[in-house]
């Protein structure tokens, strides 16, 4: 039997549960059917082990439901970063690494065979000069080592980086504590505040989705590719019916919704000529293909055509745009939160000031229901909604109509 | 560039600080063991000890009762091609200029060599963001957003005018980023003499003066503590059906609250205990009506009468529907 692991080789592996615990949390051992119990045994010891304050269980008719259990708005800094710091190594990684770091404090050049040779003679270490190598032209790629070729050999010294000059400046340092939580990659920042020995103790964070660090791998990928302008490929997992699909595309940009927590993707599909949207965490690991053609064309079209939807929805191939009048009654005196809210939120549509505490609000989109969960939050203050899209309408009313029986009718 | 890379592993940030420290003196076992799980994980002590006690990681040698490095204290490792790609996307975000002035933002970006951005701005959208964002270009907003990081940073106190409200003594807790309104605001200690009266959350976009006022607080004001007693007593209960994807939406949705979930044998659904700020609970009413029929608020009484007061208004504006007067185009106003 294997010995576990705090550490782990390959970062998909450990996703799907963290995701688990995190967003639904409801999961006992009997429902993680992907791999074996002992495969969730393991996963969820290394994840309690990462995340130690955050874990909790609770025992239900099912069987015991291990969760994180985290309040966005007051961590510092997002806790499933530790996944990202929790990759395996052998003992000549950990050795070569401090080793090298020694003996290159020195900021001058030094061989491979001599740097082979100080680590014999210094730590007592025997290594291949193979070993050393291929560690040196590692450090290299990552950029921790600078290489100076001659005609007789390769000699390695410490980056000697300019940026840390200005390490001293308090702003970079703060703009790091900041960016680390909102910014894509945020945990690249918290190694950078590791590294200085430094934490974020200036800033809290409101409504913030931490699970997007999961998903920071298959970002990378794609973004290399909009960066290149190469098409990818990939496996796409539906979260609703659990089917997978290949899709084939131009990957143009990324959508966020602020307020779903969701991430898209948006990906020209040359076989169907539409532009897709997919959720980020629900693709596969990505694959890079040829160069795009007509990129700038295509960025184009979605500029033109991102204004009329209101979510990710591009709308039928007919009928493809809807209009969409809400009339809302708002007090004028009291409630200028809501008015506020309904230009802040709006989408830049059109609102009308129709008579005294009434206003119109009115728009055209692609797809009206997605604007409807935004719309729903106006209740209690919408005295009527029309839509061209009749579907839209009917489920708009007969939503209002099982609320009010759920809260109304039956107590 | 490698994303997963053992280099930023903290196993190795553990050891950095053990070669550290026992490069001034043997460490024993049980200081090693606190100090590995001060930088790593809570097991992490019982996979890295065999491996130094053993010589497995030849990096110390024993010396005493303890272990001591062989190597010198680790020199600061430069930042890596990963870690400049990613401070250089930092320096074009816009709000870059709150904590850097444009020449330093210039100078830095420079040192950068040739290294490309990790992403450009223009690769994301956030497709629902406020409309009427801080302006972060504003002088005298930098200005104030520097003072309070100042003062954040030092406990010196400030006296501050919001609206209308004057505070002649408080102490700057912590700024708050909202992304959805893309706005910072600043969470407050409302000085009396010498220990805080309130806690206040104050918009810096509303802050019109803003000046020291010389003295500095004594003892650091424990902010958790008011966040956690600002908590509603009792969490949201929600039913949560799975139609229309809602169980997925909703899991994802109030992911940023602190939430527990499980399935119900009795209804056959999800049910979902939110921990929710007294002071978001429109907020949190507002997301509850946005999934409609799908969730349904079951608790507590307090929080479901005011939902059901905003049904009963719903449902009596819609009766009346009719009653509200047409309007012609010239009455029609433009917001």
């Amino acid at each position: 039997m294997a010995q576990f692991s705090e550490l782990i080789k390959n970062f998909d592996k450990i996703r799907e549960y963290m995701r688990g615990f995190y967003i639904y949390g409801f999961k006992v051992r009997g429902d993680y059917t992907e791999k074996s119990a002992r495969t969730y045994d393991n996963e969820r010891r290394r994840v309690a082990c990462w995340m130690d304050d955050a874990v909790r269980w609770e025992y239900s008719p099912k069987g015991k439901r291990v969760f994180l259990s985290l309040d966005s708005s007051q961590v510092r800094q997002n806790p499933l970063y530790a996944a990202w710091k929790s990759k395996s190594f052998t003992k000549n990684d950990i050795m070569l690494h401090f080793f090298l770091l020694d003996l290159m404090r020195d900021l001058e050049p030094h061989g491979v065979d001599e740097l082979t040779d100080l680590i014999a003679s210094r730590y007592g270490v025997l290594l291949d000069t193979q070993a050393v190598r291929t560690k040196l032209r590692e450090y290299e790629r990552l950029g921790v080592f600078t290489v100076e070729k001659t005609a007789r050999a390769q000699r390695y010294r410490l980056n000697q980086d300019d940026a840390l000059r200005h390490w001293n400046a308090e702003g970079l340092l703060d703009a790091v504590r900041f960016f680390q939580e909102v910014a894509p990659f945020g945990f690249i920042g918290s190694t950078i505040l590791e590294r200085f020995d430094a934490e974020n103790d200036l800033f809290l964070f409101k409504h913030h989705y931490m699970v997007h660090t999961l998903e920071d791998g298959v970002l990378y990928d794609i973004l290399q590719a909009i960066y290149e302008g190469r098409m990818i490929r990939f496996q796409n997992l539906s979260r609703r019916s659990g089917s997978v699909h290949t899709f084939q595309g131009v990957p143009l940009k990324i959508l966020t919704s602020l307020r779903t927590g969701r991430r898209y993707l948006c990906l020209y599909r040359a076989d169907v000529r539409r532009f897709t949207n997919l959720r980020l965490d629900s693709i596969g690991s990505v694959e890079l293909l040829d160069a795009a053609d007509d990129l700038d064309d295509l960025l184009g079209k979605l500029e033109h055509n991102l204004p009329k939807c209101w979510g990710v929805c591009f709308g039928g191939r007919k009928n493809r745009e809807e209009q969409l009048i809400v009339k809302l009654y708002i007090d004028e005196q009291k409630e200028q939160h809501l008015l506020k809210r309904l230009y802040e939120e709006g989408r830049g549509a059109q609102i009308l000031h129709i008579g005294r505490n009434l206003y119109l609000y009115s728009t055209v989109l692609f797809d009206a229901g997605e604007a409807m969960p935004w719309i729903k939050t106006f209740i209690g203050h919408i005295v009527s909604l029309e839509c061209t899209n009749r579907e839209v309408t009917q489920r708009f009313y007969s939503d209002l109509s099982a609320m009010k029986q759920m809260y109304l009718d039956c107590r | 560039m490698e994303l997963f890379s053992e280099v930023y592993s903290a196993y190795y940030r553990a050891v950095e600080h053990l070669l550290a420290a026992a490069c001034e003196r043997p460490l024993t076992a049980a200081e090693m063991e606190r100090m590995i799980g001060q930088y790593a994980f809570s097991e992490s002590a019982m996979f890295i000890l065999p491996k130094i006690q053993s010589g497995e990681w030849a990096l110390f040698e024993p010396q005493g009762a303890g272990w001591r490095s062989k190597t010198g204290i680790p020199p600061q490792m430069p930042l890596t091609n990963l870690q400049r790609a990613w401070l250089k996307a930092m320096l074009q975000n816009p709000r870059i200029r709150l904590f850097l002035d444009d020449d330093e933002i210039q100078s830095l970006s420079g040192s950068f060599g040739g290294m490309e951005p990790m992403y450009g701005q223009s690769d994301f959208c956030s497709f629902d963001r406020g409309l009427d964002p801080d302006d972060f270009d504003a002088p005298s907003y930098i200005a104030n957003f520097r003072t309070l990081l100042h003062a954040v940073r030092t406990r010196k106190m400030l006296e501050l005018c919001h609206g209308e409200k004057h505070y002649p003594s408080c102490c700057a807790l912590r700024l708050q980023y909202a992304p959805k309104e893309d706005r910072f605001y600043a969470y407050l200690a409302v000085m009396g003499e010498d220990e805080p009266t309130r806690i206040h959350r104050c918009a810096l976009l509303e802050i019109t003066k803003l000046e020291w006022t010389g003295r500095t607080a004594q003892e650091p004001v424990d902010l958790e503590a008011h966040l956690l007693a600002g908590r509603a007593e009792d969490p949201a209960l929600l039913r949560i059906s799975e139609e229309r994807g809602g169980l997925e939406r909703c899991m994802m949705q109030f992911a940023s609250y602190e939430k527990q979930t499980e399935f119900d044998e009795e209804s056959g659904r999800y049910l979902c205990r939110i921990f929710y700020d007294r002071t978001e609970e429109d907020q949190l009413l507002d997301e509850i009506c946005s999934f409609g029929r799908v969730v349904r608020l079951l608790g507590p009484p307090m929080l479901l009468e005011r939902l059901r007061e905003r049904l009963r208004r719903q449902c009596g504006l819609m009766e009346r529907a009719e009653t509200f007067l047409p309007y012609t185009e010239e009455e029609a106003e433009i917001c």
